[in-house]
């Protein structure tokens, strides 16, 4: 025996649902605050598009929403009047007792967009705070006020009210035991404020027994272009809870958004996320969304306003979307688009500016030739002049040198300028792909990569002469500083005052830094670096005696002493050393003493000499 | 001038790896300069970490040297985690200069530190095993497999590997131990796809590919052989495990050549794919000598298969780099195999012959 099939509805555990809400849709019960408040603007949107005051009626679109905090019985109560379109009896039941079911919006022929509420589930949120939701109402279609009472059991009931209400509605509901800090007055006040003070709505807060409190502020500030500057950074400075360093408008039409960027005081550390305020219909959505702005505005926090963006189910991040992702690149484009005009009109502004917030700045320009264009100037370099701006930088050489790393340039710093040479310090992060940008975009500036190799093609060869003159002196000492691992050299350069230098490039650089790990490191490492270290080629750095210095003249007049002219050029090796702010390992800070020491002993031995002599 | 600590705390966290274990570099050597101990310990603390995937491994087993230096000096002001010296064995065992005795005595002191009790625990044992495998002193490794198992069943501490890559060892010893069914079926949570990390299962599925063609389970090798390949592709953190793919494709190709497959188009799209994945490995090949070895041993085998099979030789350079290719790998054979005392590096070459010559057309 068969049956026939029938058709069957679901049925819903409304305390699962609300479980559901509270525990992983929402972030938390406080979000009640925000349906009560979503729900009252929602019903004020409605009467004032129903037309239900007639035509011109200011009714609705102006009206205000109260949220009283109130007691009974001892327990703490709130009850929020709106007033808005109201509820007829049938309305009630057809669409405040369905899960799913939003509003009467359909029914009037409203547009969905007009409404904050979108899913017809928020109500529910507040069964996490109150086993019962009451709301009184008034359509202002006529007919008897009524009574709906809703309960976290999953009954219901409607009834006629006898006597008169304003047209509008109530809904009011009982802290639930355990769950009294969520109607207490500073946190009511704190989440309307979070969620509501930007809505276009007066909504106040009137706690039993005080002074009615304005939860809705000016916010003109966020989409007037010419606000005036101080009410502009007095907005954000309560909003995003810093002091920015500057302001700029933005704006999206593709999201009918509008906003401000505000600066941040400070360079961000590094991997932090981007929190920018987003406000949908008034509504906050989010206070730190990442989908707002594009990754290289990293230095500024956005608030922004929006009747175009889509939140996502739980109001409280922003929907993936087309619109969004359209929006991004309109606000990123707006945003650079201000920060052009800055450099136009205000230049020592965009300065301040970008010398916070070189990197994010730096990061951009590499990619962007406009971008590059507009900040170059400002940017901070680290030159063999000192630290400066690019601008000044390339009106002193705009022909210039860099390196490809911050030890070669400091090996090169002393010679480039006392060549006269602009020397840029590359191996900072960004700089040399900039340096390399730089030099392609702007017609009146040139930089080229030099290396420490390059130190010798600029150095003048000896002649003959010379190199004969300087032979002993290489004879005496070569063997000496080649125990060092370093290969010796003689040249002429400039400064004449530099008796010798060592050039090292980077392969022999970390090569030496690892011997010095590991000569500081206990024999088991140690041995195993050095058998490791066996097989690497060995790039040795070269030791460039001076020929062109006075001392070096005088070891070359003295180089058959050679114990002397020994003991002198490790002295000038130690001091090449500490010139290219090489750290010196442990045999040549021992070695330091040693020589200096013998030289001493020299210079008392013959100073005992020559007294001795005297007598 | 910017120092150490300024350059380290701003310059260094948003560059991409490769360079930012350069500018890590730097600052060890301006920390050093300063005197800055505190900004040289944390620099070289990042600087192994940094080598972990990808390594420098002369540079990373310096940098904790040094670090486990400090720490022995002061324990409290350079606190050091254990977990990075279960990186430097291998490292060390990797470069042929390095003694057996030098690596003894490493594990020696890596087990006193790890271990305070009478019996060595899991991490330590396994390290024993990877480097007596390393050593091609398999019936040692053999030996320490049991052991290691059964510690591991003891207890978990906080210096075991994860499950998945405590899977992926157990299968890819088996397999060099010759056991290679066990060695499937010991993989098999991860060539299913149930077991994952950030490294496995990239490594199992090349590791895998051996055994399953000893076993003849050439369907499964195949789909190994492509999950693997999409995994590591492009990345040389796992030029390890590509050397295991590339040795697939050369056998593979001369698998399908035998069995008269369409050799106008499968074979030389085998081969080609095999030779662009060499060429841009080798350009980015970094790591030690045995890193070096075990890729260039996969190379050579395409390169061979190649020349089995009668691939065209478009570039007419083919000939020439398989020459080269082959050379290292024998060179580097012979530094491992005088090292340890043996000729398991060689052999692992002679094998690679073995199976090509199976199966070659």
């Amino acid at each position: 025996m068969t049956s026939s099939p029938t058709d069957q509805n679901f049925s819903v555990d409304l305390h699962g649902v609300v479980e559901l809400l509270s525990n992983h849709l929402y972030s938390g019960p406080q979000v009640f605050l925000r349906e009560l408040l979503q729900n009252a603007v929602d019903a004020l949107t409605a009467r004032a598009e129903s037309g239900a005051d007639g035509p011109g009626s200011a009714g609705g679109a102006a009206g205000e929403v109260s949220f009283q905090l109130s007691r009974l019985e001892g327990r703490p109560v709130i009850s929020v009047t709106d007033e808005g379109l109201g509820l007829t009896r049938e309305e009630a039941e057809m669409f405040m007792s369905v899960i799913g079911r939003s509003s009467k919006r359909d029914e009037i022929g409203m547009a969905r967009e007009s409404l904050i509420g979108q899913f017809g589930v928020g109500i529910l949120s507040c069964f996490a705070v109150s086993d019962e939701i009451t709301v009184t109402s008034q359509s202002a279609s006529g007919g008897q006020p009524i009574r709906w009472t809703g309960r976290a059991d999953g009954t219901w009931t409607v009834e006629d009210l006898a006597g008169s209400h304003a047209v509008g509605a109530t809904v009011t509901l009982v802290a639930r035991h355990g769950e009294d800090r969520f109607f207490d007055g500073g946190f009511v006040e704190r989440h309307l404020r979070m969620y509501g003070e930007l809505l276009d709505h007066r909504v106040w807060l009137r706690p039993e027994g005080q002074t009615p409190i304005l939860i809705s502020r000016d916010h003109d500030a966020l989409t007037n272009p010419v606000a005036p500057v101080d009410e502009v950074m007095a907005l954000g400075r309560d909003l995003l809870g810093f002091d920015p360093l500057d302001a700029f408008p933005l704006q999206a039409p593709v999201g009918q958004a509008q906003g401000v960027a505000y600066v941040l005081p400070h360079e961000p550390a590094p991997n932090t996320k981007r929190a920018d305020r987003v406000y949908v219909k008034g509504m906050l959505v989010s206070a730190e969304t990442d989908r707002l702005l594009p990754d290289w505005a990293f230095f500024v926090r956005c608030l922004v306003v929006s009747d175009g963006l889509h939140p996502t189910a739980s109001r409280e991040e922003l929907h993936h979307d087309e619109v969004l992702a359209d929006t991004r690149d309109q606000l990123g484009e707006s945003l650079r688009a201000q920060m052009m005009r800055l450099a136009e009109t205000d230049s020592a502004r965009l300065g301040t500016l970008v010398q916070t917030h070189h990197l994010a700045m730096k990061a951009l320009a590499i990619h962007d030739d406009d971008f590059l264009r507009l900040v170059v100037d400002w940017l901070p370099i680290e030159s063999a002049e000192g630290r400066m701006s690019f601008g000044e930088f390339r009106t002193r050489h705009p022909v210039a040198g860099f390196t490809n790393t911050v030890d070669e340039f400091r090996q090169l710093a002393p010679i480039a300028t006392a060549q006269g040479m602009g020397l840029l310090a590359g191996g900072y992060t960004h700089d040399v792909p900039l340096f390399v940008a730089a030099s392609r975009l702007l017609d009146d500036f040139t930089a080229d990569l030099v290396q420490v190799e390059d130190l010798f093609t600029g150095f003048g060869v000896l002649t003959e002469a010379e190199e004969a003159a300087i032979a002993p002196l290489v004879d005496a000492v070569a063997e000496r500083i080649e125990s060092f691992d370093v290969e010796l050299a003689v040249r002429r350069f400039e400064p004449h005052e530099t008796p010798a230098l060592l050039a090292m490039d980077d392969t022999a650089f970390r090569l030496r830094s690892l011997r010095r790990t590991q000569s500081e490191s206990a024999d088991l490492f140690s041995n195993i670096v050095g058998s490791m270290t066996a097989g690497v080629d060995d790039a040795k750095p070269i030791f460039c005696l001076n020929i062109a210095n006075p001392i070096v003249g005088r070891l070359v007049r003295i180089a058959d002493d050679q114990a002397l002219v020994t003991h002198s050029v490790e002295v000038l090796y130690l001091q090449a050393l500490l010139m290219g702010h090489h750290p010196l390992q442990v045999s040549e800070a021992a070695l330091l003493n040693t020589s200096l020491s013998a030289i001493l002993d020299r210079a008392t031995d013959a100073g005992a000499g020559t007294s001795e002599a005297g007598e | 001038m910017t120092t150490a600590r300024e350059y380290f705390e701003n310059e260094v966290w948003d560059l991409p790896l490769a360079e930012r274990r350069a500018a890590l570099s730097r600052v060890v050597a301006m920390a050093d300069a300063e005197g800055d101990v505190d900004t040289g310990f944390e620099a070289r603390i990042k600087l192994i970490q940094a080598n972990h995937a990808n390594p420098n491994r002369l540079e990373q087993v310096a940098a904790y040297g040094w670090c486990l230096a400090r720490h022995d000096e002061d324990p409290d002001r350079f606190p050091i985690n254990l977990w990075y010296y279960k990186w430097i064995p291998g490292a060390v065992v990797g470069s042929p200069e390095v003694s057996r005795e030098q690596i003894d005595s490493l594990l020696e002191d890596l087990a006193s530190r790890f271990d305070s009790g009478a019996q060595e625990s899991a991490p330590v044992v396994k390290l024993r095993m990877r480097a007596a495998l390393d050593l091609g002193d398999i019936e040692r490794a053999a030996e320490l497999f049991d052991v290691w198992r059964e510690r591991l069943e003891e207890r978990r501490g906080r210096l075991n590997d994860c499950s998945a890559c405590d899977a992926a060892s157990h299968a890819s010893t088996l397999a060099q131990l010759g056991r290679y069914s066990e060695a499937l079926a010991a993989a098999e949570g991860l060539t299913d796809g149930r077991s994952r990390c950030s490294s496995q299962p990239h490594y199992a599925l090349g590791t895998a590919l051996h055994s399953a063609r000893a076993e003849g389970r050439w369907h499964d090798a195949a789909r190994w052989h492509r999950r693997g390949l999409d995994l590591i592709e492009g990345n040389s953190d796992f030029d390890d495990a590509l050397s295991h793919h590339l040795r697939h494709l050369a056998i593979a190709a001369c698998v399908d050549a035998r069995a008269d497959l369409d050799i106008d188009s499968g074979i030389p799209d085998a081969l080609d794919r095999a030779i662009r994945l060499a060429s841009s490995a080798i350009v980015t090949l970094e790591g030690d000598e045995e890193h070096r070895y075990f890729f260039y041993r996969g190379v050579r085998l395409v390169l061979a298969a190649a020349d089995a099979v009668g691939y065209a030789d478009t570039s007419g350079a083919l000939g020439e780099l398989r020459d080269a290719v082959a050379g290292r790998a024998e060179a580097l054979a012979a530094a491992f195999d005088a090292r340890n005392g043996n000729a398991h590096f060689g052999a692992g070459l002679h094998r690679d012959d073995l199976e090509l010559a199976v199966c070659r057309p």
